[in-house]
């Protein structure tokens, strides 16, 4: 313990600090309570927004329609599929590309030209119809191919990949092999990816959300509901709907009122992520690497 | 989802990359595909033709299926391929029309086939799909083919045709709403009333006398001041379809905003910049400030506006028949000894009263330009019309035993809990998504069954009106009888030209003026100084526009 | 001792370069491949589009057969009656947006690396990257309910606290782009509190050492130690931001505004979108777009050269 942490105002700081960083976990954590209690509670006091933090008339309804739900669970299926494929190829792509990108201009002529080839995607789009095209043509339509191909290489993920290599690889290590006569597949298999638990585990995940999350591409790609993914088929019932062009009728309005079920839908839906995190995020502090000391 | 294999996606990546064909192919407009599969006849088992029709259509979360069946392959598709010859194949669905929408203009957009049938709402999508020259004009298959009843109905409502003619030719088939299906009626806090001692409002003057004492006098007895008077909505305009106030406007002329009805001289004028309208909104101004209204009315849509209901703090809520299975069921549920009821909307000083009445269509089915068998898509249409006319050779007592009911010693039998499996609506797999309606029906048929007390006829009857309750058919009853104060809009065309320039611009001050109206925020004489700017902005050209648009409907020069 | 690293690496490097460049630099643009195919079928490709702009795009002429308007569209964009409330808007709030988005997680970064209780440090982490998984769809419903004048949990805390009036956060022109930002601080803060996080141990403990033994409290060794060490991250993460300044968040922005506060929050993306519903035209959306997007591109290749040529950092 260094000595300033003995000081008075340094101890009072520490109170505080503890104080101020409970209250802001649990501002953030909030919402997760809310949408938790809403989904235990009846669906009456729900729609007259009576529900706070804590469930009222206390009922397990909303989660056997939602497991009672096909749809649902197919949906569920899909993301599940989708997830692991759609990580395992934007990881295998970005990975490979990364190693290059890493190496100096020296080194690897052509590196900016490359690089700036990716970054020109974080920032210009062709938009929807043409990507849509694109994909219609390659008959792509209705297949997982759609979901996780043209999503595959995200320009950011790929520097902070870049980032990694480059300030967290030993160069002696790179050097040795070399001198071992390997090649560049081989130190890049051998001894980068060993290395790079970190950045992986963390690139993953950050990949795995993503996938988790998107729901407009579902939409378009699919042309049926048993193929949406679970985001694609928690948009539709979580957006309202506009009736004024709409014929009603009881039914469609029963549903409707069910804000229960929507929030336990919510809620099983977020479910896999929270549960994945906690375990990468150790892996955060180091595997996220932004920047570089210029060479 | 199905895979394609890796060899011959790589295949596949391979040639696009090599060649750029496909972008090439991409600036050349959109190379057509085969049309897919429609309009083949083949030989069903009995030998007679059977006839593939296909299309797309929303497949909502509440159209359920019995195992094993799905939109393909259900009572109906079995029924129309056996009684009629007919292969019903639904290409893609969508499960809402939003995005239904968003795929159709998509196909639209990137050159896909589009399906033989298929049902759009959107008035602009409606417009480029006809002047895409991709679909077809139906006025000689209606001549040739529909039976002499469906003309009957659609020579009664000609303008549910409007929203798909272009230059005197009808591009689609109506799909029609229920006519008055969602207009509205007050619902009231029966109790309150007793409570307090008061009667049903028959003018907004009584009204606002009840307001004022849900407001000051205490209602639910819990001794704090936290009742509204009126549940309104207003983030997507002040005439909707649920906690609507167009029957405060409507109380003091025959406008409501966002809406063109008939002006004096019998041309389409715009609700929003009429007179009246201004002695609308300074009532609301007055009810805001005395706190009859929702303080946050003005970010309230129609969906959230409905808890202060739902919770008991409201005692007023305008709201369409149907609402008394939502959101009227779920405020009884919340607040025990709470009895909600139905009453007339009320009048204004000289004894006017209006509401927004809902359009005659809920869509156009429209068609693609290579189907050839608009023959049987009449068949099919006029069997399934025959249902609600109560003369079908096919559904007698139901659509389909096992599904909308069963037959117990000879007799139908409705009642959901005797059904086999539980009760399915098969109606929702006809091609109209539900059973098919002739605006004004419903409530006619409902205003009869609760006048006479007469029994239901048929699985129709029963499920969609008497299962539906008391309150229900008496509101339906209401709404029924007050039909004459209806001011429907009867602009159903595309956007015109000047509104998709201007419009964006307009209805953003339109709806900014009037919350901050309302809210006190600025002087009513405010609505003024919007009229004008609303007529300089192009609101006097997209006038212009609105009413060439409708002679040209009505076939006048 | 720095430098003798340098050197080595230096060599290194040099060697390298003899031998690589002689026989392995094949297997660099092989490895390269498959991601550039897949980005050029996905993202080039589809960059013919941007066309459109230029076009009156009509979906069944296909883009050959488009009429062009050249400008036009660019044009009508700057007519538009609201076009500098609803840029001003997006610049306000976009830049509020990422000032904060600095400031909040740095100082949240800062905080918890004072807290030596790992368990503590580590959870209160986890929680607060948690909003981030949920949408604004969603996020959006549950403010309207938090911020409600009426019996709103915020309100209720604050009347009962400064014996204030209620506050109308969402119809209110005064609030309103104070809640925007707060909220989607509260949102998106975890990421950067982490970068922040990884970038503060990483500083040298020698630095705080020698300060120590000089005699600095804890609070200099923040200001002289710690910011500093941290400034070219900063630098960093400020750049890469910077291509969102005409991005002041649609999801977000849709999900809470309101005709009451369309003065204060009308936002371009928003604007667009309701032109959109209106006339359904792709042209004009992409129009926006592709000015959006150059404007972004300048000012993150004007970024990237500054940091690199002030802050000796190599962000790509």
């Amino acid at each position: 313990m260094y000595h300033y942490q003995k000081s008075l105002p340094y101890k009072i700081f520490t109170i505080l600090n503890y104080v101020l960083l409970t209250v802001t976990a649990f501002l953030c954590i909030l919402p997760l309570i809310h949408i938790l209690a809403v989904s235990f509670s009846g669906s009456a006091a729900a729609t007259a927004n009576l529900v706070g933090l804590w469930p009222v008339d206390f009922t397990l309804d909303a989660y056997e329609k939602t497991i009672g739900n096909e749809n649902f669970l197919r949906s569920l299926w899909n993301s599940f599929f989708r997830v692991v494929l759609g990580t395992a190829i934007s990881m295998g792509l970005m990975l490979c590309a990364a190693y290059p990108l890493s190496k100096s201009d020296q080194v690897f002529r052509g590196r900016k030209i490359y690089m700036w080839f990716f970054v020109f995607t974080m920032l210009f789009h062709g938009g929807l119809v043409p990507t849509y095209m694109v994909v219609t043509k390659l008959g792509l339509t209705d297949t997982i191919w759609a979901l996780v191909l043209p999503s595959a290489v995200s320009s950011f993920n790929l520097i902070l990949l870049v980032n990694f290599f480059r300030t967290s690889v030993p160069k002696s290590l790179e050097e040795a092999a070399l001198m071992d006569g390997a090649n560049h597949f081989t130190i890049f298999l051998r001894i980068y990816l060993p290395i790079s638990v970190p950045a992986i585990a963390t690139i993953s995940l950050f990949t795995m959300v993503f996938h988790w999350n998107s729901w407009f591409d579902g939409m378009i790609y699919m042309s049926d509901v048993k193929h949406y993914p679970l985001s694609t088929f928690l948009q539709t019932i979580i957006v309202q709907q506009d009736f004024t062009k709409m014929s009603v009728d009881a039914e469609t309005l029963k549903n409707l009122s069910e804000r229960t079920v929507k929030s336990a839908q919510i809620f099983i839906a977020a479910l896999p992520m929270l549960i994945v995190y906690p375990f990468v995020q150790k892996f955060f502090v180091k595997g996220i690497v932004l920047g570089a000391e210029k060479e | 989802m199905k895979m394609i294999g890796g060899r011959k996606l790589f295949k596949k990546l391979l040639a696009s990359m090599t060649g750029m064909i496909m972008a090439i192919g991409m600036l050349a407009g959109c190379t057509d595909k085969e049309p897919t599969s429609s309009n083949s006849t083949s030989q069903s088992k009995d030998g007679n033709q059977l006839v593939t029709i296909t299309t797309a259509r929303t497949l909502k979360d509440d159209t359920k299926f019995r195992q094993g069946e799905d939109v393909n392959n259900n009572p109906v598709t079995r029924w129309a391929e056996k009684e009629l010859g007919i292969k019903l194949k639904t290409l893609w669905t969508a499960p809402n029309d939003e995005q239904y929408y968003n795929k159709i203009r998509l196909a639209l957009s990137s050159g896909q086939e589009l399906p033989d049938v298929f049902m759009v709402s959107d008035g602009l999508l409606i417009n480029d799909l006809i002047r895409s020259g991709k679909v077809m004009s139906v006025d000689k298959a209606i001549e040739q083919y529909a039976s002499p009843r469906l003309k009957e109905i659609f020579n009664k409502f000609p303008e549910a045709f409007y929203p798909a003619t272009v230059d005197g030719n009808r591009y689609g088939i109506p799909r029609f709403s229920g006519g008055n299906g969602s207009d509205s009626l007050l619902w009231i806090r029966k109790d309150w009333l007793d409570k307090l001692g008061l009667q049903p409002p028959k003018t907004i003057e009584d009204l606002e006398k009840i307001m004022d004492a849900f407001v000051n006098q205490d209602p639910d007895g819990n001794g704090k001041k936290d009742t509204i008077g009126l549940t309104l909505a207003s983030k997507n305009g002040l005439a909707t379809w649920l906690a609507d106030g167009s029957f405060v406007f409507g109380a003091y002329g025959n406008y409501v905003p966002s809406s063109w009805s008939k002006g004096e001289d019998g041309s389409l004028v715009y609700g929003s910049v009429q007179p009246s309208i201004k002695k609308g909104l300074a009532k609301l101004r007055e009810w805001y400030e005395k706190g009859y209204l929702d303080k946050e009315i003005g970010i309230l849509d129609e969906q959230t506006a409905i808890k202060s209901f739902v919770a008991g703090k409201s005692g007023i809520i305008a709201a369409p028949p149907w609402g008394a299975g939502w959101p009227i069921a779920d405020a009884i549920k919340n607040n025990p000894g709470a009895i909600v009821e139905p009453y007339p909307l009320p009048s204004g000083s000289d004894g006017k009263i209006g509401r927004r009445g809902e359009g005659l269509t809920v869509g156009m089915f429209l068609f693609n330009k290579n189907f050839k068998h608009m023959d049987k898509f009449f068949e099919y249409w006029d069997a399934i019309y025959s249902y609600i006319f109560n003369d079908s050779r096919y559904f007698k007592y139901g659509l389909f035993e096992g599904y909308d009911y069963v037959m117990k010693d000879g007799q139908p039998v409705y009642d959901p809990n005797q059904i086999p499996r539980g009760k399915i609506d098969p109606g929702k797999y006809f091609l109209t998504t539900d059973i098919p309606t002739v605006p004004y029906m419903l409530y006619n048929l409902a205003e009869e069954l609760y006048t006479t007390k007469r029994k239901p006829k048929n699985a129709y009857e029963y499920t969609k009106i008497v299962s539906q309750g008391e309150p229900y058919m008496k509101a339906a009853t209401i709404v029924n009888q007050q039909n004459q104060y209806r001011i429907e809009n009867e602009f159903s065309g595309p956007p015109t030209k000047t509104m998709q320039k201007r419009g964006e611009f307009l209805t953003k001050m339109e709806r900014e003026t009037f919350a901050n109206i309302i809210y006190g925020r600025v002087p009513l004489s405010e609505f003024d100084n919007f009229v004008e700017k609303w007529e300089g902005s192009g609101g006097q050209e997209i006038t212009k526009e609105v009413n060439e648009w409708y002679r040209s409907v009505k076939g006048e020069k | 001792m720095q430098t003798e690293i340098d050197l080595q690496e230096r060599i290194v490097t040099v060697k390298t370069k003899k031998r690589w460049n002689l026989k392995g630099s094949w297997q660099l643009h092989a490895m390269l491949l498959p991601a550039i195919v897949v980005v050029f079928i996905f993202q080039y490709i589809p960059m013919f589009g941007l066309v459109m702009a230029f076009q009156d795009y009509e979906p069944w002429l296909g883009f050959l057969n488009s009429s062009w308007v050249g400008l036009e569209h660019f044009k009508t964009m700057f007519e538009y009656e609201d076009a500098r409330q609803v840029i001003w808007n997006t610049l306000v709030i976009s830049i509020l947006k990422i000032i904060f988005n600095l400031a909040v997680p740095l100082t949240f970064a800062l905080l918890l690396n004072e807290v030596y209780v790992m368990k503590f440090k580590r959870t209160v982490q986890t929680i607060v990257y948690l909003p981030h998984f949920l949408s604004w769809v969603i996020l959006g419903g549950i403010l309207i309910d938090m911020l409600s004048p009426e019996g709103g949990i915020v309100n209720s805390i604050l009347t009962s606290l400064f014996r204030i009036e209620p506050i109308f956060f969402l119809g209110d022109n005064d609030w309103f782009r104070t809640v925007v930002v707060v909220t989607d601080v509260w949102k998106e803060c975890g990421f950067n509190t982490i970068v922040f996080l990884a970038a503060i141990t990483s500083i040298n403990p020698a630095l705080y050492e020698a300060a120590i033994v000089d005699g600095a409290n804890r609070w200099q060794q923040t200001i002289y130690i710690t910011l500093p060490s941290m400034l070219p991250i900063i630098i960093v993460v400020g750049t890469l931001s910077l291509g969102n300044i005409l991005n002041a968040g649609f999801d977000q922005i849709l999900n809470l505004y309101n005709p009451l506060v369309y003065k204060t929050g009308d936002i371009i993306d928003t604007y667009v979108y309701r032109v959109g519903l209106l006339n359904g035209d792709f042209s004009y959306a992409t129009a926006v777009g592709l000015f959006k997007s150059v404007i972004s591109f300048i000012l993150v290749v004007t970024g990237y050269r500054l940091a690199y040529k002030y802050a000796n950092y190599k962000i790509f």
